[in-house]
């Protein structure tokens, strides 16, 4: 009596190639912006949150760099003063990918900015945000963490959207 | 009827081309590096990966994860490509070679590039690729 124990020879094919494409325009999603919620205390001095925020884009701006892409710019038209908040959409100059480079920001941003919020929040003067819109990109991303552990008192919430 | 489940890859390599009449692989690669009289960062216009997929059944959706510049740990820099999706059949014991194309890759600096591939999310193979430069 023979008995089938199984096959040697399986069958073998060669799939249709699938292809990937570094420079398709938008690669992971739709273009995605990164907004920070700026919640400063009353007492905060509005002249160097304003020096301090606008470092926080220039450092943003260098991590993008850093990360493959071409920096972040500051979205004037969806930017806005809410009560005591101050909301700061940025945009990556380069789409491709920014949802992935916007969302480890993002993560940076949570470990490093939602502890010990401090104080009553303020309202930020337009001069003030004026002074932040100005900043022009130039800094250095190994300087994220500590920026923000002396950017005390200031509250920054980070949401990928 | 069958419940897809997630392919075992036996074999995922870089090279410079696949002959896909033929089913062969031309040079295998480990490194690349700018073109000649190019420097960093520069657009490395084409590599070719190939996996060989086996214990599969029916549709998946696959893509890529590319880690670069692993050389500097702080500046490592992940991107996930979109998906695209293969069909493994019913043969669980089937083998499949699967050629993935990759065109325009970006090269930042002299390191080591990272190369996972997904299926249906899951890390189903890794290969490592040096990026240096020229002599």
């Amino acid at each position: 009596m023979s008995v089938k124990y199984g096959r040697s020879i399986v069958e073998s094919s060669m799939l249709p190639p699938v292809e990937f494409d570094f420079a398709e325009t938008v690669a992971a999603g739709p273009a995605a912006s990164l907004n920070l919620s700026i919640q400063v205390p009353a007492a905060a001095d509005t002249k160097a949150l304003a020096r301090d925020l606008g470092g926080l884009v220039q450092l943003l701006s260098q991590l993008d760099r850093d990360w493959g892409g071409a920096g972040v710019v500051i979205d004037e038209r969806a930017s806005r003063i809410d009560g005591d908040r101050l909301l700061l959409v940025l945009r990556a100059r380069d789409v491709r990918w920014s949802r992935s480079r916007f969302e480890r920001m993002a993560k940076l941003l949570r470990e490093f900015a939602l502890e010990d919020p401090a104080g009553p929040a303020g309202v930020l003067p337009e001069d003030v945000v004026q002074q932040i819109l100005d900043v022009k990109p130039n800094g250095s991303p190994l300087d994220v963490a500590s920026f923000l552990k002396n950017c005390a008192g200031v509250r920054v919430q980070a949401a990928v959207v | 009827m069958n419940k897809p489940r997630v392919p075992i890859a036996k074999l995922f390599v870089a090279c410079d081309s696949i002959d896909i009449q033929e089913q062969t692989l031309r040079r295998p690669v480990t490194a690349i590096h700018p073109m000649v009289g190019d420097d960093f960062p520069t657009i490395h216009g084409e590599l070719w990966l190939y996996a060989l997929l086996t214990d599969g059944l029916g549709k998946h959706d696959v893509q890529l994860e590319f880690g670069f510049d692993l050389s500097v740990d702080e500046n490592i820099s992940l991107r996930t490509t979109s998906r695209r999706t293969i069909d493994m059949g019913t043969d669980p014991i089937a083998v499949h070679g699967l050629p993935i194309p990759v065109r325009n890759l970006p090269l930042r600096q002299p390191g080591y590039i990272d190369i996972k591939l997904l299926c249906d999310g899951v890390e189903v193979a890794r290969t490592t690729l040096r990026v240096r430069r020229l002599p």
